[in-house]
């Protein structure tokens, strides 16, 4: 087990992490998508971030950083030894404020520069005061997350998790079940895999009867015409009658058989055994509901697998498989943990499913989840069977998509915090962080490959952090962005240009930059788990990546900045809305 | 996870189906977020930068965003292509191996490379095989002794002193008993068919060997939806190296009997020159065209123009990648009823087969498509219906299990 894990099992175990003390406490890592714990192990400790109201890091490391070995997570220190020694978890009365008499590990910044001072108005402005003080304390810490990081690794387990027993099924003889599986797959010119997918289906091992039932919003292609060559129970609807929920709870309607699965057209089993082992999960270890995992197309590009990659981290599931229940802590964060489903693969009973049904016409299968669990059932997630499928999407998606999951996690969950944010103030920010993408980029065009991961990590933190001394641009960067598509780049400059200028000239005191940078740390966390060194081949795939990136973190913003809309704004925010709210 | 490839020689050099094979197999595990490196062996000129140890010469470069060490000994051994054993490629292979430190070694051919097994042994590495061809039985690597002649498998040496009588028995006797050893140590054994799984099965004791077919990509697969009347012209295809073993020869003697004017014969590959000039020879008939070697992005293109795809091989083949991308196209085969190509065909339901080097056989089952080439609509429709080829990526995933147990039970003791 390697030190991430142990030290996972350390704190979790202790009681003094609190997962709802730590995002409320740090809501810029809200649109990260990741673990909390897993966020303070690998990171938050060395920014300088809380576990919990019951222990204090910056005082901890400073009261006691004589006896604590350089790189070791403070909490861990207290936990193994500080505990047993009597030492204090948080300052008394007698204990030196804070700010006073501070000898860091590491290199202490500057901290009251005019720069920050705008950066902070701005941050309290956004994230709130309490946030603020925490986000004080990490830039302390900042120059530690260059150096001396731990190896990260995906595994994890979460609280309440538990693993399952399962039958693994590689190379054993199958036993036909005598059940029927309805295989419910909303379609759309479905394309030239489509037959190969349902030739897999039909040849999955384990049941008597395999239906198939083709729900299809207005083909032009051959679909329809595979779909009935499989004899599928071909259901069609109009286009615009289409809505993820409506087309899936229409095939169940027509299904008949014992079980549903729900999947998508463009998926693929991995084997001919993979639904078997769905259905094995399903009844040894009475769930109500069974999804796996997604492992990529021969061409996934570098940036969905680094978000998948990202997600099953989130999950506890990249190399594990999972069985959720209603945590006890229920907060937006838990329960997307807990209640997940995935509409790639989906096993329910129909009896189950049908008192149930889909709604909403997005994260319908999450939403499905989290009401399974609320009324006790449990769901397995299997990371160790995973189905293939994968996107390559253009930055515009990411755009949209960022700005559609920001949305809806604030329209689902009322614990969501959506930042103070106005859109004024936001488009110079995009503006300023486009022009540091434009300067990254032909930065790194000219770095000397190969490059270690490492290397590459700490060249880009360093980029980030000097960046932030620049100003607010008057104009657009006149490099070209050749890794962001036309509609991505149109929507984007045209942004900026009506109004992204007015703050030229000023000194930066935005959140965008920093967000981002959370964001690329995913990117750059990923490649030293995948790779040794980066050639001139993968630094591209980087930029690509760094675009997409980019895109769905503005649109992330952009989101908060349509919930803090007055109708004051100069920008048209409903126009805005319609715009990205289309086609995700 | 960090899983170190060995084979015998790679990409660029070489382009045939190992070395498709292991680089499908090390791309995929990269997109599976592991690490991965190739180590091969460089029979030509180094392309890159020198690096040297003793007694070997190395290369470290990149191939299509994979990295890859290519070493070469200094003075070539006599027996580079069929021996086993080198004390310099062993002290090569435990340097490289704990530098590299992988947390696995999947050897998808053993010549050159066996060191790198020996040492993972050493090490306490635990590797996967897989056999792409029959060296690890067969110092000829293809279980024929000579090129139009083919053995059931050495049968403990047996058959080689037989057929081979140019490898002693003391030889034969020592290589077999490595290859068993080395088999034995396997956390998993790896065959692309049932044919080559129970060729080595029956020769080595106490081993498994799972059948894991070859993926294809499906991004260069389209499918060949063309509908035959009465009257259709046909395009037979033959695509591969143009060799005696691979029996190109066969299809133009096949073709040349045919008595139609609606038929036209495709040949794509390159070859020996002289067996080309040969080939040339035979085809007297105009409608016969040698197009040469086509990019792996171009088959789809290729696939949609041949109308029956000939492959008329001579050897056992272990798999054979263009049968299969041809069935995944809904192209029709005619094959050799012969080795590990034949385990998807059904004669004369989803495609035919012949028997090896019969060209009279052959040349009827043209004749008689090119005299019913609506024929064809009902044998396409079986394929679409019944013949599945997995991809890589489900190929790839097997692989992944295999590793993820491998490294769970470790290295297998003595």
């Amino acid at each position: 087990m390697c030190f991430f894990q142990r030290d996972k099992k350390l704190i979790e175990k202790s009681g003094l992490f609190d997962a709802q003390y730590y995002l409320d406490s740090n809501p810029d890592l809200k649109i990260l998508n990741i673990d909390p714990l897993e966020h303070f192990v690998m990171s938050g400790w060395r920014e300088g971030r809380n576990p919990s109201a019951q222990f204090n890091t910056k005082f901890y490391l400073r009261t006691y950083h004589e006896s604590i070995p350089e790189d070791q997570n403070p909490l861990i220190h207290y936990i193994k030894k500080g505990q047993k020694e009597g030492k204090s978890a948080l300052p008394g009365k007698d204990q030196p404020a804070q700010f006073e008499s501070f000898t860091p590990v590491f290199k202490k910044k500057k901290l009251l520069s005019r720069r920050n001072l705008q950066f902070g108005i701005a941050y309290i402005q956004s994230y709130g005061l309490m946030s603020f003080i925490n986000k004080v304390f990490s830039k302390l810490f900042q120059k530690t997350m260059f150096f001396g990081r731990g190896k990260s690794s995906p595994v994890k387990m979460l609280e309440e998790s538990q693993n399952t027993v399962l039958l693994k099924a590689t190379d054993y003889d199958i036993q036909p079940n005598d059940v029927t599986i309805s295989i419910v797959i909303p379609c759309k010119n479905a394309g030239d895999e489509f037959q190969f997918l349902l030739k897999m289906l039909q040849a999955q091992k384990g049941f008597k009867h395999i239906e198939l039932v083709i729900v299809d919003s207005g083909s032009t292609d051959q679909t329809l015409e595979i779909a009935h060559r499989f004899k599928a129970k071909v259901v069609e609807i109009k286009p615009e009658d289409f809505s993820h929920s409506y087309a899936r709870n229409l095939g169940a309607e027509h299904a008949t058989g014992d079980y549903l699965l729900f999947t998508v057209q463009d998926a693929l089993p991995s084997s001919d055994t993979w639904l078997h082992e769905l259905y094995t999960v399903l009844i040894d270890n009475e769930v109500a509901a069974v999804s796996c995992a997604e492992t990529p197309k021969e061409d996934a590009d570098l940036f969905y697998r680094q978000i998948c990659w990202n997600h099953y981290n989130f999950l506890g599931v990249n190399n594990a498989d999972r069985i959720f229940s209603l945590p006890k802590t229920q907060n937006h964060l838990t329960l997307r943990q807990n209640g997940q489903l995935s509409d790639l693969a989906n096993l329910i009973s129909r009896e189950l499913f049908n008192q149930y049904k889909y709604r909403l016409n997005y994260a319908e299968d999450i939403d499905l989840g989290i009401r399974l669990i609320k009324d006790g059932h449990k769901l397995a997630f299997l990371g160790t069977t995973r189905i293939i499928h994968s996107h390559n999407r253009q930055p515009y998606y990411f755009l949209k998509r960022g700005y559609v999951d920001n949305q809806f996690l604030s329209d689902i969950f009322d614990d969501f915090v959506v930042p103070k944010l106005a859109i004024e103030d936001f488009v110079p920010d995009i503006a300023f962080t486009y022009s540091f993408l434009a300067d990254l980029s032909s930065k790194i065009n000219a770095l000397s490959y190969p490059l270690k991961p490492e290397h590459f990590e700490i060249f880009v933190q360093n980029q980030f952090d000097d960046y932030l001394s620049q100003r607010f641009p008057a104009a657009l960067p006149d490099t070209s962005h050749v890794f962001l598509d036309d509609q991505a780049q149109t929507y984007l400059e045209s942004l900026i240009t009506e109004h992204g200028f007015h703050m030229a000239g000023k000194a930066y005191n935005g959140t965008l930059l920093r967000a981002y940078f959370g964001y690329i740390e995913i990117t750059t966390r990923y490649l030293k788990n995948a790779y040794e060194l980066i050639n001139p081949d993968l630094a591209q795939d980087i930029l690509a990546c760094l675009y997409k990136a980019f895109c769905i973190v503005v649109g992330a913003h952009l989101a908060y900045c349509y919930k803090n809309k007055t109708g004051r704004e100069k920008l048209n925010m409903d126009a805005m809305h319609q715009t990205l709210m289309a086609g995700v | 996870m960090k899983i170190l490839y060995a084979l015998h020689q790679y990409y660029p050099e070489y382009q045939a189906g190992t070395e498709k094979f292991v680089y499908n197999m090390a791309s995929m595990s990269e997109l599976n977020a592991n690490k991965v490196k190739i180590v091969t062996y460089r029979l030509g000129d180094f392309k890159h930068p020198i690096k040297s140890a003793e007694g070997i010469h190395y290369e470290e470069y990149f191939h299509k965003k994979l990295p890859v060490v290519a070493f070469q000994y200094n003075a070539r051994p006599v027996d580079l292509n069929f021996g086993f054993d080198n004390t310099l490629g062993l002290a090569f292979a435990r340097d490289i191996l704990t530098k590299e430190k992988p947390d696995l070694l999947h050897i998808g051919h053993m010549m050159r490379v066996f060191p790198f097994a020996q040492a993972a042994i050493e090490l306490d590495i635990p590797f996967v095989i897989t056999l792409t061809d029959f060296f690890m039985i067969c110092p000829r690597n293809t279980l024929a002794p000579t090129p139009n002649s083919l053995c059931n498998g050495p049968k403990g040496g047996e058959a080689c002193a037989k057929y081979c009588p140019a490898f002693s028995q003391a030889y034969i006797q020592e290589r077999l008993a490595q290859a068993k050893s080395i088999l034995q140590k396997a956390a998993k054994i790896f065959a692309p068919s049932r044919f080559v799984a129970q060729m080595v099965e029956a020769e080595v004791d106490s081993i498994e060997v799972i059948v894991n077919h070859h993926g294809i990509r499906q991004s260069q697969i389209r499918a060949n939806t063309r509908h035959y009347d009465q009257d259709s012209q046909l395009d037979f295809g033959f695509i591969g190296t143009l060799s005696n073993h691979k029996g190109t020869h066969l299809a133009i003697q096949a073709f040349e009997k045919l008595n139609t004017e609606k038929a036209s014969l495709s040949v794509y590959g390159s070859g020996e020159e002289d067996y080309v000039k040969w080939l040339k020879r035979l085809a007297g008939k105009s409608q016969t065209h040698f197009l040469g070697a086509f990019p792996s992005e171009d088959l789809a293109k290729i696939f949609s123009t041949i109308d029956v795809l000939i492959v008329p091989s001579i050897v056992y083949e272990t798999y054979s990648f263009v049968v299969h991308e041809a069935l995944a196209c809904e192209v029709p085969v005619i094959v050799s009823n012969l080795g590990g190509m034949v385990e998807q065909i059904e004669d004369e339901l989803n495609s035919f087969l012949f028997p090896p080097g019969d060209v009279q056989a052959l040349s009827e089952i043209m004749q008689s498509i090119v005299d019913n080439p609506d024929s064809l609509n009902e044998i396409k429709a079986q394929i679409r219906k019944t013949t599945l080829v997995p991809s890589i990526e489900q190929e790839a995933y097997r692989y992944g299990r295999a590793y993820k147990q491998a490294i769970e039970v470790g290295v297998t003791e003595d």
